[in-house]
């Protein structure tokens, strides 16, 4: 899978005939190597009426972020299935930033990034948290330096004006007034949400925790936790 | 030749089905190859098993099962009684019954084939107890010498004398049931579960990933894994660790993964169907055991091209890795060697790319027709 959304498939000895791309949901077919208005969706590579068999585990993690490092709409990603077989997934997308690190300590929230799929910024910005129900959205300082971003938000404001027993916060990068969602995107983890754990901290009685939504975007949970607890 | 393997559940998953089936499949191309499941609760198996090998069980599991006339009313009167002949040491002994007593002994009182291969305590024991003299019996153990209750020892002590041979995982395994059955008759051989054939992945060595694999249970030794991970990321902040398994100690492992503040480079992955697909993103597999009876994962991340660094734990890794070649052992129950282990393995791009090759190689020696024939040549020495 190549930048330019070329794919190009490597054979121990040169092959006759064409590879066919068959989209898994809807059934069409494509067979040329230019990419370019795949629908999204899953794509199952044949080779003269076979699945496509690789040994490239389809997987790059360095590749992956290359990639996201030109802006784009549409994201083609080519994988091995866990039958072994060549597939190519295709997504919509829009630019956010790719969370490639968070610290959860000494009253902070930390996050460190890299835009992906977008041009990229420089100068400074803010981390903003904003909560889905109650108080007021809160903010921190944060950079832009070329794809990298970096930014912190204190927990304290986050706890003040809390009421009820929990209040979810979703965090983005904002510039110039655009918000860039904070999200890990970049890497083949299915259900982040159950399966990555954050440090959790306290402000009194309410502990705050990073955690990853169901669609792997970066929020904050503020619970109020019980006194026998 | 007429080779039958008894397996106490064909239709789970597990280590032993798999290795089973891979076993019975290659067999099946010169052989005449039938699985016998003593027990059945689902309508086929879940791993897969080679056209050419026959498929039966003895006791069914499966909800509306009725046992044949004229046993209907046995098989629900000891199907409620526990096992007699099955020791209640023997690790499974929950699922054996009565019933299933009298039905495997039955079994291997008519059964007519030149070699019953029997792949657990229990069955090895009931092999012995009651197979045709005719029979050539050969007991596999896929555990470990020392992991049998005295119990149960004692019986296998009494009746492995019987069977024609032992084949065990490991050679420290073969010389301890050699010294354990003395002057007997019966022939004791190593011989490791196989790979089977047909495409893997490769690991192109680009991802800065560490993989660890196994059930997440306290023998294999995962928090002294990400003790001397959270040492491996301060020098090493990009590389990451994957642990994929599912067990009792799960969440204990997550929160010290927690305390250890590690939750940017290690994920816990859950179970996978496909590890040798995840086993080829890594390029480091990790073996923080503090006992292996095999080491199946080391095997195939050797296949996969990924080399290992390992605790130089009884039993398995020392007899599959050579340090230095193919992976590193580093002294056992060291957590400051496990990390500087990994490090090394880590900063030394050269001698990684150069260990993988290497590992390809090795992973040869275990391929399932080199296995296979280990195993004929000890059918032909048995059978002549």
């Amino acid at each position: 899978m190549n930048n330019d959304d070329t794919l190009r498939v490597e054979w121990p000895v040169p092959q006759e005939g064409e590879i066919v791309l068959r989209n898994a949901a809807t059934g069409e077919e494509r067979s040329d190597a230019d990419l370019t208005g795949l629908q999204a969706g899953v794509w199952l590579a044949s080779h003269r009426g076979e699945p496509l068999a690789t040994d490239d585990p389809g997987f790059s993690l360095d590749g992956l972020l290359a990639y996201a490092a030109t802006p784009r709409d549409r994201e083609i990603k080519a994988f091995r299935t866990s039958g072994g077989n060549l597939g190519l997934s295709v997504r919509e997308v829009q630019p956010y930033v790719e969370v490639t690190g968070v610290l959860s300590d000494d009253g902070v929230i930390e996050v460190e990034g890299l835009i992906a799929y977008g041009e990229p910024i420089e100068g400074p910005a803010r981390l903003v948290a904003t909560p889905r129900k109650g108080p007021e959205p809160v903010s921190g300082p944060a950079t832009f330096g070329g794809r990298r971003f970096e930014g912190s938000v204190l927990i304290a404001p986050m706890a003040e004006g809390q009421t009820r027993r929990r209040v979810f916060w979703d965090l983005h990068a904002e510039v110039a007034g655009v918000r860039l969602p904070l999200a890990t995107r970049l890497d083949d983890v299915i259900d982040k949400k159950t399966k990555v754990r954050f440090p959790a901290q306290h402000v009194g009685r309410i502990r705050v925790r990073p955690y990853y939504t169901e669609i792997d975007s970066l929020a904050v949970a503020l619970t109020v936790e019980e006194e026998s607890s | 030749m007429r080779i039958s393997y008894l397996i106490l559940n064909a239709y789970g998953m597990g280590g032993t089905i798999r290795a089973t089936f891979d076993l019975a499949t290659e067999m099946s191309q010169r052989h005449d190859v039938e699985v016998i499941s003593v027990f059945q609760h689902a309508d086929l198996p879940f791993l897969p098993l080679g056209p050419k090998v026959r498929l039966r069980s003895l006791v069914d599991l499966r909800p509306g099962a009725r046992v044949r006339w004229p046993y209907t009313k046995k098989a629900e009167r000891l199907s409620a009684q526990e096992s007699a002949l099955i020791h209640p040491e023997e690790r499974a002994y929950s699922s054996f019954t009565a019933w299933s007593d009298d039905v495997l002994r039955r079994e291997l009182q008519r059964l007519r084939t030149d070699v019953l291969i029997t792949t657990r305590a229990g069955l090895n024991i009931m092999a012995a107890r009651f197979a045709r003299r005719k029979v050539v019996t050969i007991a596999q153990e896929h555990l470990h010498f020392e992991a049998h209750q005295p119990g149960i020892f004692e019986e296998i002590r009494q009746w492995y004398p019987r069977l024609d041979a032992v084949v065990t995982l490991t050679e420290a395994d073969e010389r301890d049931y050699r010294a354990m059955l003395g002057q007997a008759r019966t022939r004791v051989y190593t011989i490791g579960n196989g790979l089977a054939g047909g495409p893997r992945p490769r690991s192109r060595q680009e991802n800065r990933i560490v993989l660890a694999a196994g059930r997440l249970v306290p023998v294999k030794g995962y928090d002294r894994l990400l003790k001397a991970f959270a040492q491996v990321v301060q020098k090493r902040p990009d590389w990451k660790l994957r642990v994929y398994g599912e067990g009792r100690i799960a969440d204990k492992l997550v929160r010290l993964s927690v305390k250890l503040r590690l939750h940017n480079n290690v994920t816990f992955m859950g179970p996978t169907g496909d590890i040798e697909g995840e086993l080829a993103k890594a390029s480091i597999h990790a073996v923080s055991s503090r006992f292996e009876g095999f080491g199946m994962t080391i095997i195939e991340a050797f296949a996969c091209g990924v080399p290992v660094v390992s605790f130089d734990c009884p039993r398995g890794p020392r007899e599959i890795i050579t340090s230095g070649h193919d992976g590193l052992l580093v002294p056992p129950d060291d957590v400051d060697a496990l990390a500087a282990g990994l490090l090394k393995m880590i900063d030394d791009d050269e001698g990684r790319r150069r260990m993988a090759e290497n590992a390809l190689v090795t992973a040869e020696n275990y391929d399932i027709s080199m296995i296979a024939n280990r195993w004929e040549k000890a059918f032909a020495e048995l059978t002549h």
